[in-house]
């Protein structure tokens, strides 16, 4: 499978920028949030705000909250849930910090991400290509 | 010929959507059908409103960074 979606433009600090997005189902039992969140190879793993968790039908279950720092150092309370994500079609498990707080990008991350796909960056659009199942 | 979902993260990538900067838009054949700060409370609006699901997408302030797990 193979499918590319576009850069955002969107205004950045130093004027226009280009931002990779990409069309994410994401799916946990019966809950399903169709999200296009910035393809973010420096993110360690899916961010998602805490509005778009609760809409998957997230609940703290007493899990450890953990703190995502970001180059500015300001922590950002998360836990760490597993849901489904499905991407051109392909479905595969996926981690994802589901944060506690309502002021975060939506970003799509490494973890299980790099696992299942090879990402190209190109110059107007990235490409989501499937790994061979025996690399995944 | 692109997909209708295709269409429409195309759509989103060009749009200026600055009036809604922080909020969540609801996307369906390259158009906002609804919108608000709340994806929860979005989501419960749309979901059986329309003959497929739409996209839900924040429109980000600027200054985003990337995370990571420390």
């Amino acid at each position: 499978m193979k499918i590319s979606f576009p850069y955002r433009k969107e205004q950045g600090v130093t004027g226009e920028i280009l931002r990779p997005i990409a069309a994410v189902y994401f799916i946990n039992g019966e809950n399903i949030v169709f999200e296009y969140p910035y393809a973010d190879p420096g993110a360690d793993i899916t961010l998602l705000p805490h509005s778009v968790g609760a809409a998957l039908g997230l609940k703290s279950e007493g899990e450890n909250i953990i703190n995502l720092r970001g180059i500015s150092e300001t922590a950002i309370p998360i836990i760490i849930k597993q849901v489904q994500a499905k991407i051109g079609g392909f479905e595969f498990p996926i981690r994802i910090a589901w944060a506690q707080i309502e002021e975060v990008p939506l970003l799509l991350g490494r973890a299980d991400i790099l696992d299942n796909f090879k990402i190209t960056f190109k110059k107007d659009q990235v490409v989501f290509e499937t790994l061979p199942a025996r690399s995944r | 010929m692109a997909s209708p979902e295709l269409e429409d993260i195309t759509w989103f990538a060009q749009a200026d959507l600055s009036q809604y900067e922080g909020e969540y838009v609801a996307i369906l054949d390259k158009k906002i059908v609804d919108h608000s700060k709340n994806a929860k409370e979005l989501l419960e609006r749309i979901k059986n409103n329309f003959k497929r699901l739409p996209a839900i997408a924040k429109v980000s302030k600027p200054g985003l960074v990337a995370y990571s797990l420390r």
